[in-house]
């Protein structure tokens, strides 16, 4: 049987769309290639990735013109549920990918729809938890895992068919840098078993040792195409024309700011001997201590669960601090009088919207008059002024992302907390949130970030507040290059651990583990 | 089968399924006066048995209050907490002893067992699987709102329904396209033969406790007390 997926002058346009999602597309992709898809969000990307994993045409319906033909299948014929037997999905979202409550009965998933054996089944389902290092993993609540935690088990899931190739839709999208780690880990092991890896990414860091070549997708056309060193290699000026994330981390350089300090004394905020537990006698914070002015932008660092959102949920007044104090304007605040103060975004956009319009979200509950030049104002600057009348939920993720972004801004809370407000986004619209975060600074408001996007850290960030097991380690100024290297060597410690150097198959050894 | 795992005793997950089947059906037939109370008092040993007994209080503690609030209000507010509230505090018991007792893969078994068409199969365990995040979304909007400054308080039940159902029905729709084209990728639409990780086996005491439950269910249904 063919190994390859072949596409030749092959367009598509989704049922009730305009515009092709694709146009002309000619692309041979050979049995073992790592193939990485770039380009800016809505450039076809993860439509590629549909019409190889079959989702395209019977799921997502529409026209095609042109040839595809995925493993000497014509893509008609090449319907998910056969594709799935040698092709193997992972989603952006690991949380509404699973089909089952319990991580051993999602890895078995795929082997009782296509009918495994059962004794066969559980030796395979053993073999994937232990191919991925994840057999203290087994058994658990999906909804108790961590994003990182559930992408693994996605792939776990993945392996148990055995499948020649993997197709993956923003696998990292969700990951902090050490989950993205363990991620490229697990690639490098699929890559050195064989198997064709054909991802679609913003971020290119982690793939760049990885991929064999990278497609750089506009407008629903491939327009260029890269080795990796070409990639690793590309000017600043070129990759942001581009709209593409840095290559490399160690790229990514502080940009100083004439406007930096702008501080504002009307606006004080203090977090005192600040403990928090979600359950009893097991505290996530243990006395955490901070304060600032207004017109600061804050980072919160610190390894996974060390209770960065749990201090954002604290200090906005969501979950209740059992000891210590928080003053805003030197007066003692809780509950609802901090949530009168401040305002957090939460990662998961679709919980914080409520009406029918992105118009009416913005100004809901308040006098509409007084807000609409604010609104369009920042609608404009959001990008999203062509879809205000729209429904919020009938945006695109990155769309519903500035939504929020923009309620925070909007809000005349003086205090932001955003958690992971770039998750997923590209070049181009982080650096639209990067831009409102420095103006709502320049305001003279506090703005926290819980972020790992290193490179919108770097556009943002004036102070640093380093936690460790709910206690503050460090707590410092940054204005210079020196200072946000601290930071940025910091997240990078993730990538010291030694790359793997034996294959899946022969014995699934990585040494950094 | 009658699994005795670490949270101790559980019924097959087809005597917990019809516990809400039979609680559904009868919540809004029964007239008696005290037809929440016995109803109540069905889903709540069933819940012991099944050794879910931080459930049962909760429930219970619960129904106390509500049953309370049925006795302090009256008019249209009285016959909404007495016809709606207080049954639905019964269904929303068994619901939640049902998913808690066994995992949705131990269900689906189970009913594939029973011989249910994959056409009905496949729903109910989409339908399995978001009543799980139900709880948990609900809780996300509501620091949502709390954020936002959004309070329910002056506002209509009408508004406040408004309020939580669109973002979760909303979030659900979005949800269910995702894990449906995850699903299809994963090979759900195969025809063939499906297999189980998961082994059940419905034993003698699934079958009493099916033939009992049924019996006192039928008594409640026939006397009308």
């Amino acid at each position: 049987m063919q190994k390859n997926i072949y596409f030749n002058q092959f367009s598509f346009k989704y049922e009730g769309q305009k515009n092709h999602s694709l146009s002309d597309i000619t692309l041979n992709i050979q049995e073992g290639e790592f193939l990485v898809l770039c380009g800016e969000s809505g450039c076809g990307k993860s439509t590629i990735t549909r019409c190889v994993n079959g989702l395209i045409p019977e799921f997502y319906e529409g026209k095609y013109m042109g040839e595809g033909i995925i493993h000497g299948r014509n893509i008609e014929e090449n319907a998910p549920e056969i594709a799935g037997q040698k092709i193997s999905s992972i989603f952006q979202d690991s949380r509404s990918q699973f089909f089952t409550l319990n991580s051993t009965n999602e890895v078995a998933f795929s082997c009782e729809n296509y009918g495994i054996e059962r004794k066969d089944m559980v030796h395979r389902v053993e073999k994937a938890f232990s191919e991925i290092k994840i057999e203290d993993l087994k058994g658990r609540s999906v909804f108790q895992l961590s994003s990182g935690e559930r992408q693994k088990v996605a792939f776990a899931a993945s392996v148990t068919l055995k499948p020649e190739v993997y197709v993956l839709d923003e696998p990292s999208a969700n990951l902090d840098i050490t989950s993205i780690i363990q991620l490229k880990k697990i690639l490098k092991k699929l890559k050195n078993q064989g198997s064709t890896i054909i991802i679609a990414e913003h971020r290119l860091f982690y793939l760049i040792d990885l991929a064999d070549r990278f497609l750089y997708m506009k407008e629903g056309k491939i327009t260029a195409q890269y080795l990796p060193d070409e990639m690793k290699h590309m000017k600043a000026e070129e990759l942001y024309k581009k709209m593409l994330r840095a290559p490399s981390l160690e790229q990514i350089q502080y940009i100083p700011n004439d406007s930096k300090r702008h501080e504002n004394q009307q606006l004080n905020f203090r977090v005192e001997g600040v403990w928090a537990e979600y359950n009893k006698n097991v505290p996530v914070l243990r006395g955490i201590n901070f304060e600032s002015n207004g017109g600061e932008t804050w980072c919160l660092i610190g390894h996974n669960g060390c209770g960065k959102t749990t201090l954002g949920m604290t200090v906005t007044g969501l979950l209740k601090h059992k000891q210590g104090a928080i003053y805003i304007n030197r007066k003692k605040c809780a509950g609802k009088s901090l949530l009168k103060k401040v305002f957090f975004v939460m990662q998961e956009a679709e919980h914080q919207m409520y009406t029918d319009s992105v118009y009416k979200e913005l100004v809901f509950g308040k006098s509409e008059e007084s807000l609409h030049n604010k609104a369009e104002y920042i609608l404009k600057k959001l990008g999203l002024y062509e879809v205000k009348d729209n429904h919020p939920f009938a945006l695109s993720g990155g769309q519903m992302q500035r939504v929020t972004i923009a309620l925070a801004y909007i809000s005349d809370k003086p205090i932001v907390i955003l958690d992971e407000p770039t998750s997923g986004l590209d070049y181009k619209n982080m650096n639209l949130i990067a831009d409102v975060v420095e103006e709502m600074r320049h305001q003279g408001k506090i703005v926290i970030l819980i972020s790992h996007d290193l490179e919108f850290i770097a556009r943002t960030v004036t102070r640093c507040l380093q936690i460790d097991g709910g206690k503050v380690k460090d707590s410092f100024h940054v204005s210079t290059h020196d200072d946000f290297n601290y930071i940025k060597d910091y997240m990078l410690s993730a990538l010291s651990e030694s790359p793997v150097t034996k294959t899946m198959n022969g014995g699934a050894e990585s040494d950094g583990e | 089968m009658v699994s005795k795992k670490k949270n101790g005793f559980q019924f097959d997950p087809r005597v917990n399924l019809l516990t809400v089947v039979l609680t559904a059906s009868l919540m809004f037939i029964l007239q008696g006066e005290y037809a929440s109370v016995y109803l109540f008092v069905v889903v709540i040993s069933m819940a012991a048995l099944n050794c879910k007994i931080k459930i049962g209080i909760k429930y219970t503690v619960i129904f106390i209050f509500v049953y309370g609030l049925s006795l302090i209000t009256r008019g249209a507010l009285q016959v909404l907490i007495k016809a709606f509230v207080l049954r639905g505090v019964s269904l929303g018991a068994a619901v939640t002893v049902m998913i808690h007792s066994a995992d949705t893969s131990k269900i689906i078994v189970s009913l594939r067992q029973m011989k249910l068409p994959e056409q009905l199969l496949i729903p109910f365990s989409v339908m399995l699987r978001f009543f799980s995040t139900l709880i948990q979304d609900i809780k996300l909007i509501r620091f949502g709102m709390k954020t936002r400054g959004i309070s329910l308080i002056g506002k209509s039940p009408v508004m406040i329904y408004e309020l939580y159902l669109v973002p979760v029905i909303m979030r659900m729709v979005k949800t269910a396209g995702n894990l449906s084209a995850a699903a299809e990728t994963r090979g759900i639409s195969w025809k063939g033969e499906k297999t189980s990780y998961e082994q059940v086996r419905f034993r003698v005491v699934d079958a009493a406790a099916a033939v009992i439950l049924t019996g006192i269910y039928t008594f409640l249904f026939i006397t009308q007390l």
